[in-house]
């Protein structure tokens, strides 16, 4: 009890941390929530082209080049960066534990093979691999998260095995490798559950990494052709930068709120955990 | 004395082995080959044809066949040829190198030098109000879309007041040499170089930041002061020194983000490098010159990582007496 006072007021006392933590949840009720309440449809030409912020109630945030409501393209990119960045680092999470793990709990062989491979994906580009591989995916937003997964796993990988190769020494996997219990047991029900918090911690701050690198394909004509991204609004924003500066700068500012947010967040988690690292 | 080198080199080897057989497979993966966007562009899809033509380019070979066709092709730098631009591939890249690593080492080196000053001085006023202001100029360099940073200095400096040109390298038309040229390919620069320098600044700022506050807090400081050292002297000869090498390893790790970072600002500022050569390549389905570009920026990272190994030892001389 007195360890979780302790946690909570030393959490409190982050206030950035809990501002980032309630905009967080408002992007999460606005992604979720936000598309069938405000009812328009992105995609729709609702009024006339170029309707600067503010000039007409009915759409606060103005319209594009084609009358379409901009505010609801940023409700849907909400929906969309923040679906991506989760799945993306789920997904990074699941590779790079799994492959993390072997390493650091077989070491010998495997360890080799495997930190090879981590090293060799760490050394290729990861954007431009990123660009490559959705290219010859053809983009949409599935092909989008594996591709971000796909180049974001190996610092995950990396810290796992770290975990791994402490905690195998510890007496209770000792005493569970003396027990007869299976491999596969003592890696993820034994191990797993003692390593994943760091891992966690890390992962939280790819959803950061990966929204940026959403927004930054799509920005390149690269994002899903039937979705409406952040990214994808600031790239046709982009063709009428010199008139209508806010159709680049509102999504762009939706963007840098929701990563610094999660950044903002990520190192509350993280001074909470490792108290020493704060200072 | 002999051995960490030939480790060293044969791990490489690996690497560079590894590097190739993705290439190799992602290329591999793609729905149609070369001969298929060929026939596509021609309009013809007669069936001799393009299995005459895939013969010719060996694509009618099994997997490792063209594997190993492949990779002793890269040996001799053989990246393959670019039907697009009826160019060799490291020929194309060869011409497009220099002013992406302009742009990259502006980037960098600009980003470091500044982001180990500011973290520094944040480090030795903790607290204070410049501290704080350092910190969050860091959150929002983390945060901030790198190529929408491009397009609001463009809004800002460029379309606006038209202080600073916000596309290409060299004013078009221009036959400026020697030292008007260089002014003007380094006006060109600032733009690019900023929007992409600012994401390294804020992660040097907080690394330098924080190992700096590190190394302050270490025994050999208190007895540096006791000595009677000056503050400054203590602050850069004794903790700044030690606070480098966590930089240094960032700066390896970071060059091939930045490359990554540099395609998409080449595209925002029209910068003519090896980013927007990219950028054509995947919108013109250039898949051979696509993976000509993928190794060889990921061989320059192989080299830029030798580099800061090198330059560790000169940093710091316990790895010298190691290796």
């Amino acid at each position: 009890m007195i360890g979780q006072t302790h946690w909570l007021h030393r959490f409190r006392r982050r206030g950035p941390a809990v501002l980032a933590a309630v905009i967080l949840a408002l992007l999460a009720i606005i992604a979720i929530f936000g598309p069938a309440v405000y009812g328009t449809d992105p995609w729709s030409m609702v009024a006339a082209p170029f309707l600067e912020p503010l000039e007409e109630s009915e759409y606060l945030l103005g319209t594009d080049a084609l009358g379409r409501d901009v505010a609801a393209g940023l409700i849907y990119g909400a929906r969309l960066s923040l679906l991506i960045g989760l799945a993306a680092s789920c997904a990074a999470m699941m590779i790079g534990v799994l492959l993390g793990a072997v390493a650091g709990y077989y070491r010998g062989a495997a360890d080799d093979f495997l930190m090879r491979c981590t090293e060799t994906f760490q050394t290729i580009p990861s954007f431009i691999f990123l660009l490559v591989l959705v290219a010859i995916a053809g983009p949409s937003t599935v092909t989008i998260v594996i591709a971000i997964a796909l180049v974001s796993w190996p610092p995950i990988a990396r810290l796992t095995r770290a975990e791994f190769l402490s905690l195998r020494e510890r007496e209770y996997v000792q005493a569970c490798i003396l027990s007869g219990m299976g491999d596969m047991r003592i890696i993820f029900l034994q191990i797993l559950p003692n390593a994943i918090t760091p891992v966690v911690v890390m992962a939280s701050i790819l959803v950061a990494n990966a929204i940026l690198s959403e927004a930054a394909l799509s920005f390149l004509g690269l994002g899903d052709p039937n979705q409406i991204t952040w990214g994808t609004m600031i790239g046709v924003g982009r063709e009428s930068l010199r008139t209508a500066p806010y159709l680049c700068v509102l999504p762009g500012i939706a963007i840098f709120i929701t990563v610094l947010a999660i950044n903002l967040l990520g190192d509350g988690i993280n001074d909470v955990l490792n108290p020493r690292s704060s200072s | 004395m002999l051995r960490p080198v030939i480790t060293k080199v044969f791990r490489l080897a690996i690497t560079i082995g590894m590097i190739a057989i993705i290439n190799f497979l992602v290329i591999h993966s793609t729905p149609g080959d070369a001969v298929d966007v060929l026939a596509g562009e021609a309009g013809v899809a007669d069936a001799g044809y393009t299995a005459e033509l895939r013969q010719k380019f060996g694509l009618d070979q099994p997997l490792p066949v063209q594997l190993f066709h492949y990779m002793s092709r890269l040996l001799q730098f053989d990246l393959g040829y670019s039907f697009r631009h009826n160019m060799p591939v490291i020929d194309l890249i060869a011409g497009r190198i220099g002013p992406t690593m302009l742009l990259v080492g502006t980037a960098l080196f600009g980003a470091l030098l500044l982001g180990v000053v500011a973290g520094t001085v944040a480090a030795s006023r903790q607290n204070s109000l410049l501290d704080y202001t350092i910190s969050v100029l860091a959150l929002v360099g983390y945060a901030t879309p790198m190529f929408w940073l491009g397009l609001m200095l463009v809004v800002l400096l460029a379309v606006g007041g038209g202080i600073l040109p916000a596309s290409g390298m060299t004013t078009s038309g221009s036959t400026a040499t020697g030292l008007a040229y260089l002014i003007d390919v380094l006006r060109h620069l600032v733009l690019p170089a900023v929007t992409l320098g600012l994401f390294y600044f804020a992660t040097y700022a907080r690394l330098a930041r924080a190992s700096v506050l590190d190394a302050l807090s270490q025994d050999y400081i208190r007895t540096a002061r006791s000595k009677g050292l000056a503050g400054h002297t203590v602050l850069f000869r004794h903790a700044l020194r030690n606070a480098l090498l966590p930089v240094a390893t960032m700066f390896s790790l970071q060059f091939g983000a930045a490359l990554g970072g540099a395609v998409v600002v080449e595209a925002v500022f029209a910068w003519p490098g090896l980013g927007r050569l990219a950028f054509e390549a995947i919108s013109q389905r250039d898949y051979n010159l696509l993976q000509g570009i993928l190794f060889m920026s990921s061989l320059l990272v192989i080299a830029i990582n030798l580099l800061t190994d090198f330059l560790y030892t000169v940093i710091d001389p316990r790895i010298r007496k190691r290796a």
